[in-house]
């Protein structure tokens, strides 16, 4: 097909009033439904100007949310990342049946409501919970303390970074890794030096996606938390506390660090994904192991 | 898997064993109240009115994205993700703040005696947003993967664009439609942080059912909040399947023989 | 004269990928535009058909010129070389779609779109398979389905790009013998766009060869094989060997395999040469054999010519060309290398 161009043709053109009207009708749905509620966010914050976040963060309630937030992010993170490498090495080399079903196992904590979760672990760890009578025993507290949200928040975060890694583990195949091994690599080898460097990009946006997660979720930790201001309120849940307060100038601010979060969320997607079809793109050109074994540019 | 298994799986049974010990008749009740079919309704009502909304909004994105060339088109295509990236609790206060009677958009709506905020509609307008992405993100990639021959071949056959869209590009997206909706709709009844700020939590009126389980929770009625979690479990487990089911369409539709 | 195309240029960024060219195509002939990948042919033929537009030139569809006419009127029927069937619909269905698009002014009743449909299923050979869907259907099948519904709404051309281009050798083989039947049958203006000169020989009224974005010659296949017009049309139609200036003039002289003569007496214009290799090319034997500096050529004889010979690899023979081409002219880019007998 090398004779075809690839700019607009007639017959697959739409009429150029078509096109511009739907230009126009998507640019106002996306700016009024998303661009809007977003703005509003930071106009709200700076409503009394730059000195609601001084106040908001002189509030040793609020410190203690942010610094909560991080921790709990701290130990999430980096947990569910070593997890969700090992196990989307594992489910992608599972054979074909058992992977779908892991795969749905995986989704799960996913696709069922953070309040959900939340309950789950009340049921398990608060009062008249499963582990309630060993717990008292050894009076360790994990409903209404800081271990309840790790777990909870280690519960929701859990699929992001296998979720990303698993279509791309897929789609690569095994043919370097067993290459490395032909050539007598060990198994740590070829993991840090083959493995690793191929899904980096995916792995690093999996990260930023759980971590964004983990700073940012809500429903579930306020299942687990018991809102007690200044010892188990993460950020949202500050948030929340203040707007219920009707301090919304506050809210607002404290709010905007978090949608901060997401925006960095977003240039690292873009980042990510342009990485992803560069390597995808140098990969195509490669023809098989040629470029791997003797060390030549693609 | 044993990791696994131990923080996926062992809540989920003790969810499942907590119900069981609670006898038929305590389940009923606790799902039977007329407090609990309202937030029902109101729960999954408005995830299906937005996931709805969303399918075509998200065709007429996904369309814009994909197909036209113009200025600010990455930037559009970024801000699509952007309900997925931010934070519930952000989107919640957000969305009340801009909906409330002294909002941008609720001080607009007031004069025509349109109330957005602590009423049904605040929970679909939330869902709305919340619902966005999935649907441009499922049907985006078909789009971008239709073969133009096909087009082209309709349109030399004497069809007008209209009817090649209707007939020949339309059913072609379909399965990404489909599994584009239910993602949507599976992700608005579970939705807590981004609706319970718009929605005012009016018992019988703007009550979704995550909040009553979160209320009976407070009042330590577990058996009450675990009866609804099941439900909410099945309906979730079922979507999950049907989603499933829906992608595999979509996988063996368009890839091509 | 049913298509008048004149001067059509057309550029893609920086290269010309039609240089002007002009042709005419009468009504009712099935003629094939023959060239390798990159030629234009293929640009040529969406072209007339309206799916890409030249930047300059112009094309006369019956008297029509089709600048600016939609894609919806000119009545083009175009098959495309991977079919681009509606895989959502039916056999069927796909046939009968050109009839059901049209507005309802101008669309026949279902009754007659119906016994229209089925009865290019007859001419297809494909009644029972009405209700399958493409992804049920071989390749073979699929184009022939294609084609049925480019005739649905009876064109006044018919375009084909590269229609067998996918298929098995032995489908293209059967396959394009059909067309040329069904060519007979209906009569319909056709064009199609081939790589496989063997096809373009075997199938078309006329040939028109193109490189470069410029057509070479255009002629009956026996023209086109017997009398090529320049080193390329030469080459690409069929092996070739070239043999270096002698004593038949300055210039190179283009042979085909099987008009050389092998003998082992001298002839007056025979060439000495060293047997390399013998083999069997399907019906005939092809014999190799290295001539002066170290430039190898092919001769195919029949398999009696080669045992009477009891040639063997070692041995010296003489080819005497029994008909041969040389051009005044040789355009720099067309170096004659001692592989081009095999180039093709």
């Amino acid at each position: 097909m090398s004779e075809t161009s690839t700019h607009p043709r007639p017959g697959v053109s739409d009429p150029p009033w078509l096109r511009n009207i739907l230009i126009v009708l998507a640019v106002t749905y996306l700016v009024l439904v998303v661009l809007l509620p977003f703005v509003s966010v930071l106009t709200q914050a700076l409503a009394r100007g730059f000195s609601t976040y001084g106040r908001a963060l002189a509030d040793p309630a609020g410190r203690s949310a942010i610094l909560l937030t991080l921790l709990v992010a701290a130990i999430v993170v980096p947990l569910n990342t070593i997890f969700g490498v090992w196990l989307a090495l594992g489910v992608a080399r599972t054979r074909q049946r058992l992977r779908r079903l892991l795969e749905t196992l995986v989704d799960l904590p996913f696709s069922v409501s953070p309040v959900v979760a939340g309950l789950l672990f009340v049921l398990l760890f608060g009062r008249h919970g499963w582990f309630d009578p060993w717990l008292t025993a050894h009076g360790i507290h994990i409903i209404f303390a800081v271990p309840g949200l790790v777990l909870a928040t280690l519960f929701v975060t859990l699929p992001f970074v296998a979720r990303e890694l698993i279509p791309l583990l897929e789609s690569q195949g095994l043919e370097e890794e067993e290459a490395a091994a032909l050539l007598g690599a060990s198994r740590w080898r070829i993991f840090w030096r083959i493995t690793l460097p191929n899904i980096k990009w995916a792995l690093l946006y999996g990260v930023i996606l759980c971590n964004a997660r983990a700073m940012g979720e809500f429903g579930a930790v306020s299942v687990v938390s018991g809102h007690i201001r200044g010892r188990t309120n993460t950020l949202p849940l500050h948030v929340e506390t203040l707007f219920n307060d009707y301090d919304f100038t506050a809210a607002n601010a404290m709010a905007s660090l978090l949608a901060a979060l997401g925006v960095v969320t977003l240039i690292a997607r873009a980042i990510t994904e342009w990485q992803i079809a560069h390597t995808r793109r140098n990969r195509e050109s490669d023809s098989g192991l040629d470029s791997f074994a003797y060390g030549k540019t693609p | 898997m044993s990791y696994l298994s131990l923080v996926v799986l062992v809540p989920l049974s003790a969810i499942v064993l907590k119900s069981l010990s609670i006898d038929w008749h305590t389940f009923w009740g606790a799902i039977g109240t007329s407090r609990v079919l309202a937030a029902c309704k109101l729960t999954f009502g408005a995830a299906f009115l937005a996931a709805l909304a969303n399918t075509f909004s998200g065709l007429l994105l996904a369309w814009v994205l994909s197909r036209y060339r113009f200025p600010g088109r990455r930037l559009l295509d970024a801000l699509v993700d952007l309900p997925f990236a931010l934070p519930t609790a952000v989107a919640g206060i957000a969305l009340a703040g801009l909906y409330a009677s002294d909002g941008w958009i609720g001080r607009l709506l007031q004069p025509l005696g349109i109330q957005v905020a602590y009423t049904r509609l605040g929970v679909c307008v939330a869902l709305l947003f919340i619902g966005l992405p999935f649907v441009v993100r499922a049907v985006q990639p078909v789009i971008e993967d239709l073969d133009h021959s096909v087009e082209e071949s309709a349109a030399c056959l004497g069809a007008t664009r209209g009817y090649t869209f209707r007939r020949v590009i339309l059913p072609a997206l379909l399965p990404a439609l489909a599994s584009g909706f239910a993602m949507a709709f599976a992700r608005g009844i579970g939705e807590y942080g981004s609706v319970i700020f718009i929605a005012g939590n009016i018992p019988k009126v703007s009550e979704i059912v995550p909040l009553l389980i979160v209320a009976r929770l407070e009042q330590f009625d577990y058996a009450g909040a675990t009866a609804l979690a099941v439900t909410m479990l099945t309906v979730s487990f079922l979507l999950l399947l049907a989603i499933n089911a829906l992608q595999d369409w979509n996988r063996r539709r368009y890839v091509r023989n | 004269m049913s298509i008048g195309i004149h001067n059509i240029r057309k550029r893609f960024g920086t290269s010309d990928v039609l240089a002007g060219v002009s042709l005419q195509i009468r009504t009712g002939e099935l003629v094939a535009l023959l060239g390798p990948s990159g030629c234009g042919k293929t640009t040529l033929l969406r072209i007339i058909a309206g799916l890409e537009t030249a930047d300059s030139g112009s094309v006369v569809c019956y008297d029509q010129d089709t600048r600016g006419q939609s894609l919806r009127d000119r009545r083009v029927g175009f098959v495309f070389q991977h079919y681009a069937l509606f895989r959502h619909l039916t056999v069927f269905e796909n046939i009968a779609f050109g009839l059901r698009a049209r507005p309802r002014h101008n669309r026949p009743p279902e009754a007659e779109i119906q016994s229209r449909v089925n009865r290019l299923l007859d001419l297809i050979q494909l009644r029972a398979q009405g209700n399958r869907h493409p992804d049920q259907l071989s390749g073979g099948q699929r184009q022939r389905v294609a084609l049925a519904r480019a005739l649905a709404i009876e064109p006044r051309v018919l375009l084909l790009d590269e229609p067998f281009g996918a298929l098995d050798a032995q489908v293209r083989v059967e396959l394009r013998r059909w067309l040329r039947q069904r060519h007979a049958d209906l009569g319909v203006t056709t064009l199609f766009v081939t790589h496989d000169q063997e096809e373009a020989l075997e199938v078309a009224d006329r040939i028109v060869v193109m490189n470069g974005g410029r057509i070479e010659q255009v002629g009956v296949p026996a023209e086109v094989y017997a009398h090529p017009a320049t080193p390329f049309v030469c080459r690409f139609l069929g092996s070739v060997n070239v043999l270096p200036a002698s004593a038949h003039g300055s210039s190179k002289v283009y042979v085909r395999p099987h008009e050389l003569i092998l003998s082992r007496q001298a002839t007056s214009d025979g060439i000495s040469g060293c047997v390399t290799s013998i083999s069997s090319a399907g019906p005939l034997a092809r014999v190799e054999l290295e001539i002066a500096n170290a430039e190898h050529i092919e001769v195919l004889v029949a398999h009696d010519t080669a045992t009477e010979l009891h040639a063997v690899p070692g041995d010296a023979l003489f080819v005497t060309p029994k008909r041969w081409h040389t051009y005044e002219e040789e355009p720099a880019s067309e170096t004659a290398s001692p592989t081009d007998a095999w180039a093709i």
